[in-house]
């Protein structure tokens, strides 16, 4: 198994624990990763509310990238918004057929041209369709018996394109955690909005869904997600989200991670800014029975 | 030798019934089939029919000739003498051309023979399998081997082999050896193998051993070939794909070559099977192509592969393939309702469906307050049995949702709906609350309105103009609903139930129907229609009957169902030249009402189960003790054809003149009787089969183990329960004395003179429907006489200058007009007037008076009344004198003349339902929300940027206009609902239109200045208060015509041989309006194709001298068949109408009405036979 | 609401050529039936003036003023809920993107000044390719001129300067994307 990797920015910084989890995970799961080269930002949430062309245009340049130089690879994406923007360009092409000679247009002030044969692909959707949770298990060395894992997807993992996900009740994170070891906490948040960009520009809003989702975790050890604006929303607002206890909120492959017996270089533990004496507790539990 | 029929109906629910009945009756011999194990497809399942909330099936049974159909309930069955029924039977393949059609069927086994099935339920008491039961909607389980149907007659088992786990109990459980699993022809079944893998080829013989199948492993496809050269008769061939494929295709090729009829299973390595899309693997695709059966994938174990091949043995050598000529073919196999679980992109998750309990669908619902159904008709929520006292219907479920491919509407569930929450109603004793939540209620018939009406003012339903957002678990087991209200609140309320009014579906064989049809299907997975040629298929001589074509209600399938009738006969009668002239005869009987009653009894013996519990000895020693009884005799069973052979010859010998045959399943046997009837030339009335075998099984508990102990018990004779074998033997005596007394108490003189026909039609109104019906009864060979009051052919839709799909309907009406001025088969009549009409069915006597003061006597054998109607006419808002004030067919004129210019418009508002759905015409006119879809997307196409304002209470776009709907507001189009308590208000200012109005969505008052005002102003029947005079017909509050019954004689008046058509039966659009005229045609046709109308057995008289002329009888009869004749002083009886129910012999007080061939002294002889103690029981006692 | 209890008095006018940005908007939701789901489904409708339902209803009535009067469309948060449960298929969340940006090209000092989270956003994608999250944030609170905001975010701030998450990150695409902003603008100036 061989993907086009884009990273995205926010896995450059402020979810660098995302990027070395992801990468580290993959290789151990025998999934090969060919980062795009040349790669640049694709706008994220911000470009739409400035710029249509650009909102396809910011990610056509990665396609074009990707079909230029890894020919025939499915292009993996982790980061939510980067995986909607990029899977956004081919969807409405499909429709709209003025569409792809004007964003062909925009391509051309850097000499590149997209054709539409990327598929694009979700970190979860690899890990759950074409990895499987049979794969995973068999690189299970710690196993993380009595962890209870709410699973988080956010929304643009989910929405509005239902590709690999009940977009209303997500389920596909279950298998992987039950391979892990793992009780799945049963909620339905998982595909509730955290919020987002409001938290930078109506916080107070943002806040009351933040706190509704720490609320319904309560009881988990610790909540897993697969996009780093959620990650961030959910784990550095505890406190003014009015949550009495705090959770740690993990990125998916760094639990696959502690599970596959990684390094703590691997998984990037100590850049989560919520890792609970509770959750550390627990791990250490789960150390001990497996070892 | 190839059957030839004149019709194919695919589908027997109530569509293809009523089309094959229509057919049938003028005639024609049909073939009706069904993929189905039984008849009436989804109305089976429904008890209770809007508007009445009964069912009424069986008031669409033929009423004259009746006794050519054994007659009853038409949920339990449908015999007549013209219709073939095949079941659980699919069209495969159609060749050939109209008038001559190649039908391929093919006919799945169900493993039991019917002739044999006796429907003891043993079978089904031993299986071990439990599976969601259809017939419950999957709200109780069934066995593997089932009844489809439990209210059947007669009911056969059938085995469902995909969900069979071959125990064999049933098989060894059935007394009467009715199943067969073909045990004995597995080791004549060789299986060859081509196969590299040995190991595959070592295990394969071993697999199979206890199944007895021979195989015979090869390691290549040629040694298979080989083997079959030799002349193996080889049943299956498994051709492994790791063969080279060159091999493989050579082998295939060859081997169908040697066989034909040889069935070759491909075996694939994992991922060989499939290629990387999902579809089949490109070799595996090319093979199949070629004619292999299917693909299995490897690799194959035992566990898994023997089930498979064995239940495909069975298949091969049960399932039969036949071939039928036909004339022409109609398809009827209506529609599948919605599953929100099953479909993608389905809502299940949404609506909690598959989830909560007491989340129902529509079907489910009517299984739960259906009494055969699985809570015994209580309304209870399954799962924890609480009362449903708080029940919520959302409508609009897998309808209406461009998401889910379905830009139409079903037409039929707000009906259903409004008539479930009546039932909850009426179920709880009022206390259920019912609430309904709605985005248009489409009250669109003619009735419908005031119904809707009476169940929100009346019996209290509430309905709730929103669309419930989200459903959740609430407390206690109840369901949360959420919603917007139009205030713009968020609301919260806990139901006991909430039921989804699924939408329709096509059949879900659709593509494979299709396909084997030739026919092309529409956007929406329907079977493809045109609007002005509404039952015409893409393939000329197969028709679209009932949903098939587009949802509808059951009225609207009926309707439909006639119409494809109509066409399939005017397509066999061109094609086949002019109708046969020598009618089959009449067949002659013996006048035996001199003779002294001889009376031979004749029992079957046949049932095993029979044979266990009579005292077989002691009953022909009885029953020879009856009167007039001169033999009794015994007959193998009965139901086979050597049986009624022995029986025939036996009665020869005895020449009674009456027979009573003591079986089982009378009805099964009325043709028979008939056949019997010839041969001896007795009158079948005087021959009657009592139902001994059920007699057998009376006060068996049905549920699961009861009869099977208390048969064990009586079979070792230890037992002493009352089915023992001196009860039975007792009660058997009874039923045949009874019987016999009937009998010889039946009235065995001759029927009455039958009516003879007078071959012509009046038609009467020359507009659209008038025409379409007279061109549909001359092109099948009858005169028709067409009466118009004015002095143009034409009517009402002549104004018309456009329809909504982009037909031409002024084109349309000339060509119309002038095929019926030419047709030599049609005399018209303009500027006339009927003056007078008397007689009835099969011979009207009408005088027409011409404007030149001529009048012509008719003599025609039926009448079709199609007397229009016309826009209402609207004076408010100084239309008519303001220029700015139009209604929808005057914008629609002035579109289509450019009297008005769309692009210099700055707005234009409408007001829908206008002075319509309220009283004084509390009715929804059905072309005004059409109409105005029609204008708006006209303005738009002319002008885009034009503001369409339209004030609706609830846009009517059934069936696929919905889509036109969605176009609309896709054009920019505005729609703002108004309630009757808050109209949007008209003024002028500088004489221009000032409408001030609420916009619920906004909360707030707007403001319009459109520069015109459009009034959707409705229809209204032209005064047909004289013509239904003369006629003697009826009229509803509104003037329309009344036909018999809402929707199973839609087109029929309660007099029989009048039927009525178009806009005068009800508002119609130009579609309704062809449909039934169409309908109506046929309906005429099956009268005139009769050289005579002769009544049935059983009809009612009056003895005059004891009639009081209080007339009870005439308001009790339900078909119209009494009426008081004031010249004669005396009450009439209309015999063909008269359908013997026996109504008026209850009501009336004197005694003077009398059913022939069921009168008292009978019934008490019956009574007094009952009674009798038998001697040899007393004796016992 | 405001002024909603009161008539709004309006006559209609051509709604296609008046105005091309607004009729682009209510081209995405003409077919709107009014059923409310999208409202039902939103996760911040509680904080919103305009219910989306009555806001697509405005726009259709041509009430543009009103509409960005109003905070609604800014309180999208991009989740897709309604977009996905549109039962007539309408590309809602895109319609609110949609008003952000006629918001910012037409609306008052309120609708540009929260425009500005996203302008800054792209303008430090444009300079550097790659998202400097620090330097935009930096520059965001310089831009929205409000001496708390900095405040707020203070605290997170420090934290992931602790983590080490606050660096520049990778310069390497700095500019890498001035070719294809510049052909965007030059392109939607055109059109």
């Amino acid at each position: 198994m061989k993907y086009a990797y884009y990273p995205g920015c926010s896995l450059g910084t402020s979810a660098e624990e995302y990027d070395v989890s992801t990468r580290e995970v993959l290789k151990r799961l025998g999934v090969e990763l060919s980062e795009i080269p040349d790669w640049t930002c694709c706008g994220a949430s911000a470009v739409e509310p400035v710029s249509r062309l650009l909102t396809l245009a910011l990610p056509a340049r990665n396609l074009a990238l990707t079909e230029r130089e890894c020919p025939g690879l499915d292009m993996l994406v982790p980061c939510s918004a980067c995986y909607l923007n990029h899977l956004r360009v081919g969807r409405e092409c499909a429709t709209d057929r003025a569409l792809p000679g004007r964003i062909n247009e925009a391509l051309g002030a850097e000499g590149l041209s997209y054709a539409g044969k990327v598929r694009v692909r979700h970190l979860l959707d690899v890990l759950a369709s074409d990895v499987g949770p049979k794969a995973v298990a068999a690189q299970v060395s710690h196993s993380l018996e009595g962890l209870s894992v709410a699973p988080y997807y956010g929304c643009q993992a989910l929405r509005p394109f239902a590709l690999f996900d009940d977009p209303e009740h997500p389920r596909s994170m279950e298998p992987l955690i039950s391979a892990l070891g793992a009780t799945v906490f049963g909620w339905d948040m998982g595909g509730r909005c955290c919020g987002a960009s409001l938290m930078a520009t109506r916080r107070d809003v943002a806040l009351v869904s933040v706190a509704a989702i720490l609320d319904a975790a309560a009881g988990a050890d610790v909540i897993v997600t697969v996009c780093p604006m959620c990650q961030m929303n959910l784990e550095a607002y505890q406190s003014q989200a009015h949550h009495a206890d705090t959770i740690s909120v993990l990125y998916l492959p760094q639990l696959l991670g502690l599970a596959f017996g990684l390094s703590d270089e691997q998984t990037l533990l100590d850049k989560n800014l919520a890792m609970t004496d509770a959750l550390k507790g627990k791990l250490r539990a789960c150390e001990a029975a497996s070892a | 030798m190839k059957k030839e029929y004149g019709a194919l109906v695919v589908g027997a629910g109530i569509g293809g019934i009523r089309s094959a009945l229509d057919l049938a009756e003028t005639g024609l011999k049909v073939a009706l089939i069904d993929a189905r194990p039984s008849l009436g497809g989804i109305l089976a399942q429904l008890d209770h029919q809007f508007p009445s909330d009964h069912c009424g099936m069986c008031k669409m049974l033929p009423l004259t000739q009746r006794d050519q159909s054994s007659q009853y309930c038409l949920r339990k069955g449908l015999f007549h003498k013209n219709i073939d029924i095949y079941l659980h039977t699919e069209l495969s393949n159609l060749e050939g051309d109209p008038g001559k059609f190649q039908a391929t069927l093919s006919r799945r086994s169900t493993f039991i023979d019917s002739t044999r099935c006796v429907s003891c339920g043993l079978c089904a008491e031993v299986c071990p399998a439990r599976v969601p039961s259809e017939f419950n909607a999957g709200l109780a389980q069934r066995t593997a081997v089932y009844l489809p149907v439990p209210h059947n007659i007669p009911n056969h088992y059938v085995v469902d082999l995909d969900n069979c786990q071959r125990c064999w109990r049933c098989y060894e459980a059935c007394p009467t050896k009715a199943i067969d699993f073909k045990f004995e022809q597995r080791k004549d079944f060789h299986i060859v193998v081509a196969t590299p893998d040995e190991q595959l080829a070592q295990d394969f013989p071993l697999w199979f051993k206890d199944e007895n199948f021979p195989v015979h492993p090869t390691s290549s496809g040629e040694d298979a070939l080989k083997l079959l050269a030799e002349g193996l008769d080889c049943g299956l061939m498994l051709l492994d794909l790791d063969l080279p494929q060159a091999e493989a295709e050579r082998t295939l090729r060859r081997a169908l070559e040697l066989r034909p009829n040889l069935a070759v299973v491909l075996l694939a390595a994992p991922g060989k099977e499939r290629d990387k899309d999902g579809g089949k693997d490109k070799v595996a695709a090319a093979l199949l192509k070629l004619g292999a059966r299917e693909v299995l994938a490897k690799p194959l174990r035992q566990a898994q592969a023997v089930p498979w091949l064995d239940k495909l043995f069975m298949r091969l050598v049960s399932d039969e393939s036949f071939s039928i000529e036909v004339g022409a073919v109609i398809l009827a196999a209506g529609f599948e309702c919605y599953d929100p679980a099953a479909s993608p992109g389905g809502c299940a998750d949404l609506l909690l469906y598959g989830s909560h309990p007491g989340v129902l669908t529509s079907l489910e619902f009517e299984r739960l307050a259906s009494p055969t159904g699985p809570s015994q008709g209580l309304l209870t929520r399954p799962g924890d049995g609480k009362p449903l006292r708080r029940i919520a219907w959302l409508q609009c479920v897998g309808s209406r949702d461009v998401k889910k491919n379905a830009d139409l509407c079903s037409s039929f569930c707000c009906m259903v709906s409004i008539k479930q929450a009546l039932l909850a109603k009426r179920r709880s004793h009022d206390e259920a609350e019912t609430t309904i939540f709605y985005m248009d209620m489409r009250t669109n018939g003619r009735d419908y309105q005031r119904y809707r009406d009476e169940a929100e003012n009346e019996a209290g339903v509430r309905f709730v103009p929103a669309r419930p957002h989200t459903i959740l678990p609430g407390p206690d087991g109840d369901i949360l609903v959420q919603y917007f209200d139009y205030a713009g609140e968020l609301r919260e309320e806990v139901f006991d139930a909430l039921v989804l009014a699924v939408g329709a579906r096509p059949p879900k064989s659709m593509e494979r129907l299709a396909q084997a049809a030739g026919i092309e299907v529409n956007d929406s997975g329907f079977c493809a229609t045109k609007y002005l040629s509404p039952n015409r298929t893409s393939r000329l001589g197969v028709f679209a009957a009932g949903a098939f074509g587009e949802p509808t209600d059951i009225r609207g399938s009926l309707i439909q169902a006639g119409a494809a009738a109509m066409g399939a006969s005017r397509m066999i009668r061109v094609y086949h030249g002019p109708r046969d002239e020598t009618p089959e005869a009449e067949p002659e009987y013996t006048d035996v009402s001199r003779q002294v009653p001889r009376v031979l009894m004749a029992l079957c013996t046949s049932c095993p189960t029979l044979e266990r519990n009579v005292d077989s000895e002691l009953l022909h020693q009885r029953m020879a003790t009856l009167p007039g009884v001169v033999k009794v005799v015994d007959v193998q069973r009965a139901c086979t054809r050597e049986g009624w052979e022995a029986l025939r010859q036996e009665a020869e010998l005895a020449a009674p003149n009456r027979v009573l045959i003591g079986a089982c399943l009378p009805y099964v046997h009325v043709p028979r009787l008939r056949e019997l009837g010839e041969a001896l030339k007795l009158n079948p009335a005087l021959m009657d089969v009592v139902d001994i075998h059920t007699a057998s099984f009376s006060g068996r508990d049905t549920s699961f183990g009861g009869h099977a102990a208390c048969l064990a018990s009586c079979a070792t004779g230890a037992g002493a329960c009352d089915c023992g074998e001196g009860a039975r033997t007792n009660e058997m005596g009874s039923l045949l004395a009874m019987a016999a007394a009937k009998l010889l108490g039946a009235d065995p003189s001759t029927l009455p003179q039958a009516t003879p026909v007078s071959p012509q039609a009046l038609v009467v109104g020359g507009g659209l429907a008038g025409m379409t019906a007279a061109m549909g009864i001359a092109d099948q060979g009858f005169k028709v006489v067409l009466v118009e009051e004015a002095e143009h052919l034409g009517g009402q839709a002549m104004n018309l200058r456009y329809t909504l799909e982009g037909d031409d309907p002024v084109r349309f009406m000339e060509d119309l007009v002038e095929q019926v001025e030419k047709n030599p088969n049609i005399r018209v009549l303009k500027d006339s007037r009927v003056v007078l009409s008397r007689g009835k069915a099969g011979r009207f006597v009408t005088v027409v008076a011409t404007g030149e003061g001529m009048a012509h006597t008719l003599h025609h054998g039926a009448t079709i009344l199609a007397t229009g109607g016309h826009e209402a006419k609207v004076y408010e808002y100084g239309n008519r004198v303001r220029k700015c004030v139009l209604t929808q067919l005057e914008l629609e004129q002035r579109l289509a003349a450019g009297s008005v210019d769309a692009s210099s418009l700055s707005g234009v508002a409408m007001i829908q339902c206008w002075r319509s759905r309220e009283e004084s015409r509390n009715y929804c006119s059905r072309v005004c929300c059409q109409g105005a879809l029609k204008n708006i997307l006209m303005l738009k196409k002319r002008n885009p940027g034009l503001p369409v304002y339209v004030f609706y209470r609830d846009i009517m776009t059934t069936g696929f206009a919905e889509h036109y709907y969605t176009e609309a507001r896709r054009s920019g189009a505005i729609f703002i609902r108004y309630t009757p308590d808050s109209r949007p208000q008209v003024d002028f200012k500088d004489d221009k239109p000032v409408i001030t109005a609420l916009d619920p969505v906004l909360g707030a008052q707007i403001e319009l200045h459109p520069d015109l005002l459009v009034l959707s102003s409705g229809v209204e029947p032209g005064d047909a208060a004289e013509i239904a005079d003369l006629f003697g017909v009826g009229l509803t509050s509104d003037g329309f015509f009344q036909e018999a019954e809402s929707k199973w004689r839609p087109v029929d008046f309660l007099k029989h041989g009048i039927f009525a058509c178009g806009l005068a039966l009800g508002p119609a659009t130009m579609r309704d309006s062809l449909l039934s005229a169409k309908a109506a045609a046929q309906r005429v046709v099956r009268i005139l194709s009769e050289k005579q109308l002769s009544c049935g057995n059983v009809v009612a008289e009056v003895r005059d001298t004891l009639c009081s002329r209080c007339g009870r009888c005439i308001s009790v009869c339900p078909y119209g068949a009494r009426a008081l004749d004031l010249d004669r002083d005396k009450i009439v009886v209309d015999e063909l109408l008269c359908q013997g129910c026996g109504s008026c012999m209850a009501a009336c007080p004197n005694s003077a009405t009398v059913l022939r061939g069921f009168h008292d002294e009978q019934v008490m002889a019956v009574i007094d036979a009952a009674l009798a103690v038998q001697p040899s029981a007393a004796a016992r006692l | 609401m405001k002024n909603m209890h009161t008539p709004i008095a309006f006559t209609p006018a051509p709604l296609v050529f008046q105005d091309e940005a607004l009729a682009e908007i209510q081209s995405m939701v003409r077919a709107c039936m009014q059923c409310g789901t999208c409202t039902a489904s939103c996760p911040n409708s509680f904080a919103m003036d305009l219910a989306p339902r009555q806001m697509w209803r405005m726009l259709l009535f041509g009430l543009k003023q009103e509409v960005l009067e109003s905070r609604t469309f800014w309180l999208c948060s991009s989740c897709y809920s309604c977009t996905l449960r549109c039962p007539r298929g309408l590309p809602l969340t895109a319609a609110m993107a949609a008003l952000k940006r006629l918001a910012a090209a037409e609306g008052d000092a309120v609708n540009r000044k929260k425009a500005l989270f996203y302008q800054e956003f792209m303008q430090n994608v444009e300079q550097n390719g790659r998202i400097q999250e620090m330097g935009f944030m930096c520059h965001y609170f310089l831009a929205m001129h409000d001496p708390l905001l900095p405040l707020e975010y203070g605290p997170l701030g420090l934290k992931l300067l602790a983590k080490g998450k606050l660096h520049l990150g990778d310069s390497t695409q700095r500019g890498r994307l001035g070719p294809l902003f510049a052909k965007v603008r030059s392109m939607e100036e055109a059109s």
